[in-house]
C-alpha cells in the first residue's frame, strides 16, 4: 500500500463527493431563484398592523387572533378548503397535490401560493406569505403545529366528519361572514327536514350503499365518515351491516358487494385516485357479477352526484351530495 | 433414503389431483356470499348467465382459486430453480429482490403508462423480475464470497430495499402511495380473469424451461466444480433458469402482487420429502405449492371475515417462523442438501 | 511512516469538516423564505434582529441541520461499530430489525392513539419518537433471544434472524398501513422514508443523551473492536469475553440508532455506506475509523436533507429517500472498485 495508490484512491473518492457538493450547489442555486420569486419585501412578522386581536372559540379551546383576518393559510385541511369554497374566501397560501391546485378550488385559489404537499408544509414560505392566521389540522404532529404557532396563530381544524357545523362557523366568524355560515346551516337542516319527510317511508325497507372507487377497488367507509354521514346520520336511513362493522376505510371484494345487494348505490370515482385504472368504472358497471345486482338491473346506480375529490363531511360535500341525493332517491 | 421415504414421492403425484381437487372445492365453497353445493354444481355444469351466484362462481371464485394455485406453483418452482442455481438456502424471488424489480417497473408502468393493458403491464414485471434478478446475482457473483447465503440475503434484502424506496418515492411524488401498498399487499380477490388467459403461454415457457433443466440443476446442486468436471456449462445453465425464473416471478407479481416465503418454504419441505433430485423435486414443488397458497388463501378469507387480509400476511405468519427455523439448523453454511 | 498516516488522518478530518461546514453553509443560507447571507449573518451575532429572520434561523433552519449531523454522526459510529461485531462488511444497522421495529410501533401508534388521545405539552411531541424508540428496541430483543444458542451469540445468525424478523415486522406494518386513511398512511409513508421536517430543538435535547452516552463509550472499546476482527477462537484465546462485550457493543449500537430513528424515521443506508468510505480513507483501526464514519455519515446526512429540501421545493422530498437513490449506486460503485 504505497502512498501513490492511497492519494490516488482519496483523489477518486475527494472528486465524487466535490461533484456531489457542486450538484447540492446547483440545485439550492436553483432553489433559491425560485424563492426570490416570493415576496418578502416587508421584515416585521405577521402582527396585524391595526393591532387589535380578539378571541375566537373553537371546539373547547380559545385562540387569539387578529380582528379581521385577512390573510388565511391553509394547509393540511381540506375540510377547511371546503368551508372556504362554500364561503368565498380567497386564502393566500393551499395545499397543491403535485404541484397543482385542484380543479374544484379553482374560484378561491386565484391569489393562493402553493405552500407545500399535504402533509408537510413548508415553514418558510408560509412565514414569508405573513399570514394573520393559519389554518391546520387536527392531524398534525405537535411539532408541526408548535413550528406554525410560532410564524401566526394556529387553529387545528377537526378532520372528523360530526364537527362540520364548528368548522364553518370557524371561518366564518374569522373572516366576518357570520350570516353566511348560519344561512347554509339553517338551509342544510331545512333540506334534512325535507329529505326526511319525503324518504323515511319509501326509504324504510331498502338499502342504500355509497362507496368510493379507489385504485380500481371498491371502498366503504363507517356510518359517520364519507357522504355516509349525510345518508345515515342525518337523514336516518338504513345503516347496512357491513358498514356497522366497517371501523375504517375498508375495501370489498365484488362477491361481499353482491352479498349485500344494496337497492340504491352511489359512486363516487375521480380519474385521478385511479391514475392506472381509468376505465374502472366502465369495467364494473360491465362485470357480469355486479350488473346482476339489484342496483344495477333497477338503473338505481348514480356516479358522482358530486364532484369525486370532495370529503364529504364538511357543509359544502354535504349540502351538495344531499340535494343530489334526494334528488335521485325520491324518483 | 430410507425405506418409507422412497415412496413419498408417489404417494405425493398419485394424492396430488385429489388434494388439488379439494383445495379448489373448498376454496370454492368458501366465501362472502353463503351457497351451497347443489349451486356451484349447477354453475359448472349447466351455467345460467343470468344467476348471479353462478356469475359469482364463475367469474370470482374459480378463476381465483386456479390462479393462486398456479401461482403458488410458479412461486415454488422459481424458488426450487434458485435454491438449486446457488446452493443457498435462502435463495427467493422475494428475498432476492427479484419481485420487489418487477413490483418497481409496474408502478413506473402505472405512473408513466396510466391505463396501459394488461399484456403491457406483465411485459413490464418480466423487465422488472429481470432487473431485480440480474442487479442481485450479478453483485453476488462479483463479489468475494458472494453467493454464501449471508451475504446473498444481505445483497438482496439491501437491493430490494432500495427498489421498494424508489418505488415509495414514485408513489409519493406522484401521489399514489396507498395504491401502490394495494400492489405489495396482494390480495387474491382482484385478479383479472383476462390477465389470467395472457399469462399462460409465458408461464408454460417457463415450467417446460425448468422441467428440461431440472437434470441439470441436480447436477449443479453438487457444486460448480463437480458440475464442469461432468461437461456441463454451467453459465448456460445458469442464464436459463434464471430466464425460467424470471418468467415464472415476473407473471405471478402481475397477476396479484408481492407473496413473499412461498418461494422459500415449499423448495424446503419438498426436498424433505421427495430427496434431492430435481427432475422429482420441480414437480412436486410445483403441486405442493399450488396447494399450500391455495389454503393460505382460504385462510386468509376465514380470518376476519366478511373482510380479506392480504395473504402476505398469512404466509408471513406461517413463513417467519419457519425462516427462524431454518436459520437455527443451518446457519451461514451453504445448502448441504 | 506514522507521521505519515497521522498526517493523512489530519488531511481526512479536515477535508471532511471542511465538507461538512460548507454544507451546513449552504443549508444555513437556502430555503424558500429570501434571506440574505448578510441578512444571517446579523441575525447569528444578534445585530438589530428581526423576528421573522429569528424565526427562519433559530427555529426552521438551525434545528433541522444540527439534528441532521447528530443523526448522521451516530448512524455513522453504530454502522462501523455493526460491521465490526459482525465481520461481515455489509451489515447494516436497519438489517438487526431496528427500523423495522420502529415503523411497526409508529405506524400501530398513528393508526390506534393518536387520534383518541389528547396529548398536551412535552408528551404531545415525545409520544411518537418514545413509541419508535420502544418498538426499535423490543425488535432487536427478539432477535437476541431467537438468535442465541448455547449462549453464543454467532455474528452470521444474527445477521440472517434480523432479516427474518424484520421481514415479519414489514408485513405486519404494511397490513396496518392499509386500514389508514390516504391522509394518513402520507404522512406515515414520508415518516417511515426518514424525513426530519419536523426537526425542533425539543428533538435534539431528547437524542443529545444517548450521543454523549453512548458515543465515548463505544469509542473506549476500538481496541476490542478490533480484536474482534480476529476468528472467534483467536480472540477467546486472547481472553475476551467474546459473547458478552459483542452484546454489549450491539445494544449500544441499537441504542444509538433507536435514539435516531425514534425522531427522524427510517434513514436507512448510512450505517452501511459511511463505514465502507471510513475504511477506505483511514483503514481498520477502530480508533480511526469510528470518527471518521461519524463524519462521513453526518456529511451524508446534512447532504441528503439539503438536497431533500431544495430539489422540489416547496415541496420536500424526504432524507431517507435522497440518501438511498444516491447512495446505493454509489456503494454498488464502491463495491466494484474494491474487487479490482
Amino acid at each position: 500500500m504505497n502512498s501513490s495508490s492511497s492519494t490516488h484512491r482519496k483523489t477518486g473518492r475527494w472528486s465524487v463527493l466535490i461533484i456531489l457538493l457542486l450538484t447540492a450547489l446547483l440545485v439550492s442555486a436553483c432553489g433559491s431563484s425560485q424563492a426570490t420569486s416570493t415576496s418578502a419585501a416587508g421584515t416585521a412578522t405577521s402582527e396585524n398592523s391595526s393591532g387589535e386581536q380578539r378571541t375566537i372559540t373553537y371546539l373547547g379551546k380559545e385562540y387569539t387572533v387578529p380582528a379581521t383576518a385577512e390573510r388565511i393559510v391553509i394547509t393540511g385541511s381540506m375540510e377547511a378548503m371546503e368551508d372556504a369554497l362554500l364561503l368565498d374566501v380567497h386564502p393566500v397560501g393551499a395545499i397543491t397535490y403535485s404541484g397543482k391546485f385542484p380543479e374544484k378550488f379553482a374560484s378561491i385559489t386565484d391569489q393562493a401560493e402553493s405552500i407545500g404537499e399535504k402533509t408537510e408544509p413548508n415553514f418558510e414560505t408560509i412565514l414569508s406569505l405573513k399570514p394573520d392566521v393559519i389554518l391546520g389540522t387536527t392531524k398534525f404532529d405537535a411539532p408541526v403545529v408548535e413550528q406554525l404557532n410560532k410564524i401566526a396563530p394556529t387553529i387545528q381544524v377537526s378532520h372528523i366528519s360530526d364537527n362540520w357545523q364548528d368548522n364553518l362557523k370557524l371561518m366564518d366568524e374569522l373572516t366576518g361572514k357570520s350570516k353566511e355560515a348560519q344561512t347554509a346551516i339553517t338551509t342544510y337542516q331545512q333540506d334534512v327536514a325535507t329529505a326526511k319527510a319525503e324518504l323515511k317511508d319509501k326509504m324504510k325497507d331498502k338499502t342504500v350503499l355509497a362507496v368510493r372507487i379507489r385504485q380500481g377497488s371498491v371502498c366503504v367507509y363507517p356510518s359517520n365518515v364519507f357522504v355516509n354521514a349525510a345518508l345515515y346520520e342525518d337523514v336516518g336511513l338504513n345503516v347496512p351491516d357491513i358498514i356497522q362493522q366497517t371501523k375504517a376505510q375498508q375495501e370489498i371484494s365484488i362477491e361481499q358487494f353482491a352479498q349485500i345487494n344494496p337497492d340504491y348505490l352511489f359512486i363516487q370515482f375521480s380519474t385521478d385516485e385511479n391514475p392506472d385504472t381509468p376505465a374502472a368504472l366502465e369495467d364494473l358497471k360491465k362485470n357480469p357479477i355486479l350488473s346482476k345486482t339489484k342496483a344495477f338491473q333497477e338503473g338505481h346506480v348514480y356516479v358522482n352526484v358530486i364532484d369525486p375529490l370532495s370529503e364529504g363531511g364538511p357543509a359544502w360535500s354535504r349540502d351538495q351530495f344531499l340535494k343530489a341525493a334526494v334528488k335521485e332517491l325520491s324518483q | 433414503m430410507s425405506g418409507i421415504r422412497k415412496w413419498y414421492p408417489l404417494i405425493l403425484i398419485v394424492s396430488a389431483p385429489l388434494l388439488v381437487a379439494l383445495t379448489i372445492s373448498i376454496s370454492i365453497l368458501y366465501g362472502a356470499k353463503d351457497m351451497d353445493a347443489q349451486t356451484i354444481i349447477q354453475a359448472l355444469f349447466h351455467f345460467d348467465p343470468n344467476q348471479i351466484d353462478h356469475q359469482i362462481i364463475m367469474q370470482s371464485r374459480l378463476p381465483r382459486a386456479i390462479s393462486t394455485m398456479l401461482i403458488g406453483a410458479f412461486l415454488a418452482v422459481s424458488g426450487a430453480l434458485m435454491q438449486g442455481m446457488t446452493r443457498n438456502y435462502l435463495a427467493s424471488p422475494s428475498i432476492m429482490g427479484v419481485s420487489d424489480g418487477s413490483v418497481l417497473m409496474i408502478t413506473l408502468c402505472m405512473i408513466l403508462l396510466p391505463g396501459a393493458s394488461s399484456l403491457t403491464m406483465i411485459v413490464y414485471s418480466l423487465i422488472g423480475s429481470a432487473i431485480g434478478a440480474g442487479i442481485v446475482f450479478g453483485l453476488a457473483w462479483l463479489l468475494p464470497n458472494g453467493t454464501s447465503p449471508v451475504r446473498m440475503a444481505i445483497l438482496g434484502t439491501i437491493i430490494g430495499t432500495f427498489m421498494s424506496g424508489v418505488t415509495e418515492a414514485a408513489a409519493t411524488y406522484f401521489q399514489v402511495s396507498q395504491s401502490v401498498s394495494f400492489w405489495y399487499n396482494a390480495r387474491l380477490d382482484q385478479i383479472d380473469p383476462v390477465m389470467i388467459r395472457m399469462i399462460i403461454p409465458f408461464a408454460i415457457a417457463g415450467l417446460l424451461l425448468a422441467l428440461i433443466l431440472a437434470r441439470s440443476i441436480t447436477v449443479l446442486s453438487m457444486g460448480d466444480e463437480i458440475a464442469a468436471g461432468l461437461g456441463q456449462r454451467t453459465g448456460l445453465i445458469k442464464g436459463l433458469s434464471m430466464l425460467a425464473v424470471v418468467l415464472l416471478t415476473g407473471v405471478s407479481v402481475a397477476l396479484a402482487g408481492k407473496i413473499a416465503f412461498v418461494g422459500l418454504l415449499v423448495p424446503h419441505m419438498t426436498r424433505y420429502l421427495v430427496g434431492v433430485d430435481y427432475r422429482r423435486v420441480i414437480p412436486c414443488c410445483a403441486l405442493f405449492g399450488g396447494i399450500s397458497l391455495g389454503w393460505c388463501d382460504i385462510l386468509s378469507r376465514w380470518v376476519n371475515a366478511p373482510f380479506e387480509t392480504p395473504i402476505g400476511v398469512i404466509t408471513a405468519l406461517f413463513g417467519v417462523p419457519f425462516f427462524l427455523y431454518l436459520i437455527r439448523r443451518k446457519g451461514g453454511k451453504t445448502n448441504e442438501n | 511512516m506514522k507521521t505519515d498516516s497521522i498526517r493523512r488522518l489530519l488531511l481526512v478530518v479536515c477535508g471532511l469538516l471542511l465538507l461538512i461546514m460548507t454544507t451546513f453553509y449552504i443549508s444555513l443560507t437556502n430555503g424558500t423564505f429570501d434571506l440574505s447571507v448578510g441578512d444571517i449573518v446579523k441575525t447569528l451575532l444578534r445585530v438589530d434582529p428581526v423576528a421573522a429572520h429569528d424565526l427562519v434561523i433559530f427555529d426552521f433552519r438551525l434545528p433541522r441541520i444540527v439534528l441532521a449531523m447528530l443523526i448522521g454522526l451516530g448512524l455513522g459510529i453504530a454502522g462501523a461499530v455493526i460491521q465490526g461485531v459482525t465481520r461481515n462488511g455489509l451489515a447494516d444497522p436497519g438489517m438487526l430489525g431496528i427500523n423495522a421495529g420502529a415503523s411497526m410501533a409508529v405506524v400501530l401508534f398513528m393508526l390506534i392513539f393518536k387520534q383518541s388521545l389528547e396529548l398536551t405539552g412535552w408528551l404531545a411531541f415525545m409520544a411518537m419518537p418514545l413509541f419508535g424508540l420502544c418498538g426499535g428496541v423490543a425488535a432487536v430483543i427478539l432477535i437476541f433471544w431467537f438468535a442465541r444458542s448455547n449462549g453464543r451469540l454467532e455474528p452470521q445468525q444474527l445477521i440472517l434472524v434480523g432479516i427474518a424478523v424484520s421481514s415479519g415486522f414489514s408485513a405486519v406494518t404494511l397490513y396496518l398501513s392499509l386500514r389508514m386513511n390516504p391522509d394518513d398512511f402520507e404522512a406515515a409513508a414520508v415518516w417511515l422514508a426518514g424525513s426530519l421536517h419536523s426537526a425542533n430543538w425539543q428533538y435534539i435535547t431528547a437524542m443529545l443523551p444517548w450521543l454523549l452516552i453512548l458515543i465515548p463509550y463505544i469509542w473506549r472499546k476500538s481496541t476490542l473492536l478490533d480484536v474482534m476482527q480476529l476468528h472467534d477462537e483467536t480472540a477467546l484465546s486472547l481472553g475476551v469475553p467474546l459473547t458478552a462485550q459483542r452484546q454489549r457493543l450491539i445494544l449500544a449500537a441499537v441504542g444509538l440508532v433507536a435514539a435516531c430513528v425514534s425522531v427522524s424515521g427510517g434513514i436507512g443506508f448510512v450505517g452501511l455506506i459511511a463505514p465502507h468510505i471510513a475504511r477506505r480513507v483511514v483503514g481498520l483501526h477502530h480508533s480511526r475509523l469510528l470518527p471518521i464514519s461519524g463524519l462521513v455519515g453526518m456529511l451524508m446526512v446534512v447532504l441528503g436533507d439539503l438536497i431533500g429540501k431544495t430539489i422540489f421545493a416547496p415541496a420536500q422530498l424526504a432524507a431517507g429517500i435522497v440518501i438511498s437513490i444516491i447512495g446505493v449506486p454509489y456503494f454498488v460503485y464502491l463495491l466494484f472498485r474494491s474487487r479490482t
